[in-house]
């Protein structure tokens, strides 16, 4: 089973001590050529404050990401998993698991980054700033990486479930017969919706609960039923798609 | 559509305007007739009025012919070429006229 994330804007900075981004250490070598690409693009923007304000779509108080991005290959790295930060990653609380737990994320869960491609959760990486809607010299760097992200996924043997965004699943669809994550609400009306903010953290939560139960479900039948008992509400939703239905919180 | 900027070439309509830039300089810009280049799908020549293409490059040389007939090479490793409106950018890793 292979579990695809989101990135997050937000990154946690630092790392180990010494280290630095080799892309021989990253999963998935069909990768490298527009890993090395896309960095190529980043350095180019890199050079100027302007191109990179315009490129990244930067304000004032984000000068700082400029200087991560221009230190990027001398930067320390640390698993991917922890690199992100944000709601949906919060919720999986990675710090918090145990090591089996914390194993399993490092064998099934791949986050989708808009600088390196599919990139497995335990892939150190430096901390940067590179979007999936950034532009270098007018065009969007998407094209560049759809293919060959698309490629990748075509390769996986087994189940397939995509908590990506949009936005992401675009830049490298899923294969047939993967499962895309819709997260809805149910106001007890029986009328569902999706919220943003729940989104996230619906998905973090169920990547954490994946994790403590540790099972590599085969087929979509045997994760329903397996969310089922662990008081998951994981339904089929449109062909392709699971609906994970949450709690909306009360906004005070 | 590219944004102009100030001191950018502006293609005329049967012409390319063509930037290489490295990781950290300029390597070579100018007004071009045709561009050849080898990406990971394979040669491609671009002349004016080409569609938009984003394509990664696969090693090799980037090879632009200029309205003199006059053909700059250089070599551009690890990075890929942009098309847009005539405008032409290739950006490497590494890149050096040969």
């Amino acid at each position: 089973m292979l579990i695809l994330l989101p990135p997050s804007e937000t990154k946690r900075d630092g790392g180990a001590e010494g280290s630095t981004l080799d892309l021989g250490r990253l999963s998935f070598p069909p990768l490298t050529r527009p890993r090395k690409a896309a960095l190529a693009g980043l350095r180019a923007i890199s050079r100027s404050v302007a191109a990179s304000t315009a490129a990244l779509g930067l304000g004032p108080t984000q000068r700082f990401e400029i200087d991560r991005n221009r230190s990027i290959r001398s930067a320390a790295t640390l698993p991917a998993i922890e690199r992100y930060t944000g709601v949906l990653f919060d919720a999986i609380d990675v710090e918090t698991l145990l090591p089996e737990a914390r194993r399993f994320l490092g064998e099934h869960v791949v986050v989708h980054s808009a600088l390196f491609g599919l990139t497995g959760a335990d892939d150190p990486i430096p901390a940067y700033r590179f979007s999936h809607d950034t532009r270098i010299g007018g065009t969007s760097l998407s094209k560049l990486w759809r293919e060959a992200n698309a490629a990748v996924l075509r390769e996986q043997p087994g189940l397939v479930l995509d908590l990506r965004s949009e936005a992401y699943a675009h830049l490298g669809p899923a294969a047939e017969g993967s499962q895309f994550l819709r997260v809805v609400t149910d106001d007890g009306t029986g009328a569902k919706r999706a919220l943003n903010h729940f989104n996230k953290h619906g998905k973090g939560e169920l990547v954490r609960a994946l994790a403590l139960g540790g099972i590599d479900f085969e087929s979509v039948d045997d994760l329903v039923a397996w969310a089922r008992t662990a008081g998951i509400r994981l339904e089929p939703g449109s062909p392709g798609e699971l609906e994970l239905i949450v709690q909306p919180l009360k906004l005070e | 559509m590219a944004e102009a900027e100030p001191g950018v070439l502006v293609p005329g309509p049967h012409e390319l305007a063509v930037s290489i830039v490295s990781a950290d300089q300029e390597v070579w810009s100018g007004l071009a007739k045709q561009l050849i280049a080898k990406t990971t799908v394979g040669e491609i020549g671009i002349l004016a009025g080409h569609e938009p293409v984003l394509a990664t490059l696969a090693e090799g040389q980037v090879r632009v012919t200029l309205q003199s007939g006059e053909v700059i090479a250089a070599q551009a490793d690890d990075g890929f070429l942009s098309v847009d409106h005539n405008r032409v950018t290739v950006v490497a890793r590494a890149a050096a006229l040969v």
